[in-house]
């Protein structure tokens, strides 16, 4: 178990009093009811942590984050998504602000970061494409130089928020000899660019997050390269690294997990004695479990990291299970509500207005919003099939 | 089985799979949702082509069609996954009718809905919606009129589409049901969207006042009946979650065939080609459900089919749904996209366990049958 010191201590209730006390009613009754979060949302919450300094809180002091440990970003993100709060998008703040201060020059810096910090810029990223999914290295968006300027063409998939971005973080291809890891180029540019075209996906659960992203003839200046030309793949291992293990996001299961205790009791004082309860009281038992030991493997990727040991196969295997458990949560949840779980109010999920007294039929359509986009948890993030090959390959050599 | 003679059979199965081809193309799906909302659809032609009439008894005016016959269809209304209210008005409402009413009214409660003139839906689930009687909460007083109910019934799928309502009830606390018009005053009813993208709703009724001549029968018959209709349907259903898995399969097999990653086609890769494998081993299972209850009604024992009809139930959508969530995962992102057909297909799959009682609720029936 992770022993927390008095000062980390008084940390995680510093946290728990702040959070419970400025986050927004109508933004923890979305989280509370699981139904989609806007661009909106995320901002209000995400510059409320700003003032308060704890947006940023893992970045160093000098980038004007917190210089948190790790430890301590744990504690901050599992009290976060305890209470309802929105989980903080990471597009930003977690994937190209590092990246920014690890490789950027200090122009790029200057340039970026404020933007992040205060969230007055939104990121999207550009990295997976039609034929480059789990297998990234195979991307095929090309940028050529010419004089000052890259100039990019192709498409990119997956392209999460880009209709609400103002920048975007891609790995294009610049090189097509040699090695496919080694042609590859990270950048940022301005959605604003000529050239862009942002098509919507709809996904699976009749709502639009993502978006397939068109590049013809798109002029970005050399300058808003990150790296050298052919560091590309560098950067995106160094940052995906970060994502497989924020994927975990045990604080949100857990909160999922003390919702079902708290409507198992209502089922069971409404109707007491339904061998029905029983039967669902045994599967959340079964979760808890679970949970209990993808936590423990959490705590201790994180214990490794901080002590600078590598974790290995570790975060492959916390992703396999944590989105496993993921998508066993939502079919409990799902199954909670009997017959209900047919219903899908699509525009109740969508738009996320605070209802007083919410029918049966939207109450249980955040449980089949829970289900249907947990399906994408197996996939992104380099699927679970290709996790089960990275680690299979890490055993065997 | 089949009471159908071979031939006619084979005119049922070529007259579906070309009202699919020329009517059900997948990506026309949003045109038709809005022609579902304006409740149009295909109703008519399914009423010229006979299929309103397939599964009811020759005396009664129907075709007398088995469950194999019916499973033609609904084979194929899984594959296309067709939107019209066939399960809930044919065979939810339309064998219960056929099953509760005395045989002098059953012809002439039939001929409306097997002409496709009225389309009745049955309205029975409430708190927990199981097959049975005993969670019937709904009462039926009888008063000047005729009869007065006040309930609320919960999930009636297509319900919006619907003429009039199948209200199970209890009339001095017998078991009863009700024919009730759908624009009856003290009647509200609340339309919501389901995970397949099709219509249920809520009704609540406050007091509905309808003639004398609406209640169908009373009395155990009614508890059977409305049980029978409802084990009939998930019988049908077995074929419908085969059209369904079959085609996933066939989808997934060639998708593994055409995409490549890593340098290679996908299905090189031995962890997909088990999960490939995974699919088949379930559609062999759903397949042979479906078979199993294609001749289920005939048994003698009902008690004996009962247990056979709600184990295919839970095992058919168990298999079914993990059938369905390999599907989308091995087509990877596009599977998880609303364009293509897969994440339809486990959306259905979802729908038809939470019909009256899902796998879990069986279980637990057949749990306490030990």
């Amino acid at each position: 178990m992770m022993r927390l010191s008095a000062e980390e201590q008084a940390f995680q209730k510093q946290v728990r009093a702040f959070i419970r006390d400025n986050l927004p009613a109508d933004i923890k009754y979305k989280v509370d009811n699981n139904l989609l979060l806007k661009k909106d949302d995320h901002v209000r919450w995400q510059k409320i942590l700003g003032d308060k300094g704890w947006f940023a809180g893992g970045w160093p002091e000098q980038y004007g984050g917190a210089g948190w440990s790790e430890t301590q970003q744990y504690i901050f993100d599992q009290e976060n998504a305890l209470a309802g709060a929105p989980f903080i998008i990471p597009y930003g703040v977690n994937m190209v602000g590092p990246v920014l201060y690890n490789f950027g020059t200090e122009e790029q810096k200057e340039k970026y970061l404020p933007g992040i910090l205060s969230n007055d810029t939104w990121w999207t990223q550009g990295y997976s494409e039609p034929n480059a999914g789990s297998d990234l290295a195979s991307l095929k968006c090309s940028a050529r130089r010419e004089g000052d300027e890259y100039v990019i063409n192709g498409t990119k998939m997956w392209t999460t928020q880009a209709q609400y971005a103002d920048m975007m973080h891609i790995l294009v291809r610049t090189d097509d000899g040699g090695k496919k890891q080694e042609g590859i180029t990270f950048l940022v540019l301005d959605m604003n660019t000529p050239g862009i075209t942002i098509s919507p996906i709809i996904t699976i659960d009749g709502v639009y997050h993502t978006n397939q992203t068109f590049f013809d003839e798109v002029r970005v200046p050399v300058a808003n390269r990150v790296g050298d030309e052919g560091d590309g793949w560098k950067i995106a291992r160094f940052l995906l690294e970060h994502e497989r293990t924020a994927i975990a996001d045990t604080g949100a299961k857990s909160r999922g997990v003390a919702a079902i205790k708290q409507r198992l009791q209502v089922m069971e004082q409404e109707r007491p004695g339904q061998p029905q309860n029983l039967l669902f009281k045994m599967r959340l038992a079964e979760i808890e479990s679970e949970l209990t030991a993808v936590i423990a493997l959490e705590q201790r990727l994180i214990a490794d990291w901080q002590a600078g040991k590598p974790v290995g196969y570790g975060a492959s295997a916390l992703k396999v299970r944590a989105t496993e458990l993921q998508q066993s949560l939502s079919v409990l949840i799902a199954d909670l509500n009997g017959p209900y779980k047919a219903a899908y109010e699509v525009d109740y999920v969508d738009q996320g207005k605070v209802v007083d007294d919410p029918t049966p039929s939207q109450l249980a359509s955040g449980g089949g919003y829970l289900y249907l986009y947990g399906r994408c948890a197996s996939i992104y993030g380099g699927s679970n099939q290709v996790q089960r090959n990275i680690i299979a390959k890490m055993v065997l050599g | 089985m089949s009471h159908l003679q071979e031939e006619d059979r084979l005119l049922i199965q070529e007259a579906v799979d070309k009202f699919i081809l020329d009517n059900y193309p997948f990506e026309e799906k949003e045109k038709r949702l809005a022609e579902l909302g304006q409740y149009g659809g295909h109703w008519g032609t399914f009423a010229e082509l006979g299929w309103l009439m397939l599964p009811f008894a020759e005396e009664a005016g129907g075709l007398g069609g088995g469950i194999a016959d019916v499973q033609v269809l609904l084979q194929a209304f899984g594959r296309g996954l067709i939107a019209e209210p066939f399960s809930e008005v044919v065979l939810q409402a339309g064998k219960a009718l056929e099953f509760c009413a005395p045989e002098s009214s059953r012809e002439q409660l039939l001929l409306p809905l097997m002409s496709g003139e009225q389309r009745v839906v049955l309205a029975h689930g409430e708190v927990s919606a199981d097959a049975d009687f005993s969670a019937v909460t709904c009462i039926a007083e009888t008063c000047a009129e005729g009869y007065r109910l006040t309930g609320s019934k919960r999930v009636v799928c297509q319900a919006g589409s619907a003429d009039r309502y199948l209200v199970t009830a209890k009339l001095n606390n017998e078991p009863a049901l009700f024919l009730v018009d759908a624009g009856s005053d003290n009647l509200e009813r609340y339309e919501y969207l389901t995970i397949d993208t099709r219509y249920a709703s809520d009704l609540q009724l406050d007091g509905v006042t309808v003639p004398a001549a609406a209640l169908v029968a009373t009395g155990e018959v009614v508890a059977e009946g409305v049980r029978d209709a409802l084990l009939y349907t998930f019988a049908g259903l077995a074929a419908e979650v085969h059209g369904i898995a079959k085609n996933l399969r066939l989808m997934t097999a060639e998708y593994l065939n055409t995409r490549e990653q890593f340098g290679t086609k996908i299905a090189n890769f031995q962890a997909l080609q088990h999960l490939l494998a995974d699919m088949v081993i379930a559609e062999e299972e759903i397949a042979s459900l479906a078979w199993l209850m294609s001749n289920v009604w005939e048994m003698e024992d009902s008690t004996e089919r009962e247990r056979l009809i709600r184990s295919t139930k839970a095992r058919m959508c168990v298999a079914g749904r993990q059938l369905a969530e390999i599907a989308v995962q091995l087509h990877g992102g596009v599977g998880v996209t609303d364009e293509l057909i897969v994440s339809h297909y486990l959306r259905r799959m979802v729908a038809i366990d939470a019909l009256y009682g899902d796998s879990q609720q069986q279980l637990l029936w057949l749990a306490q049958q030990v």
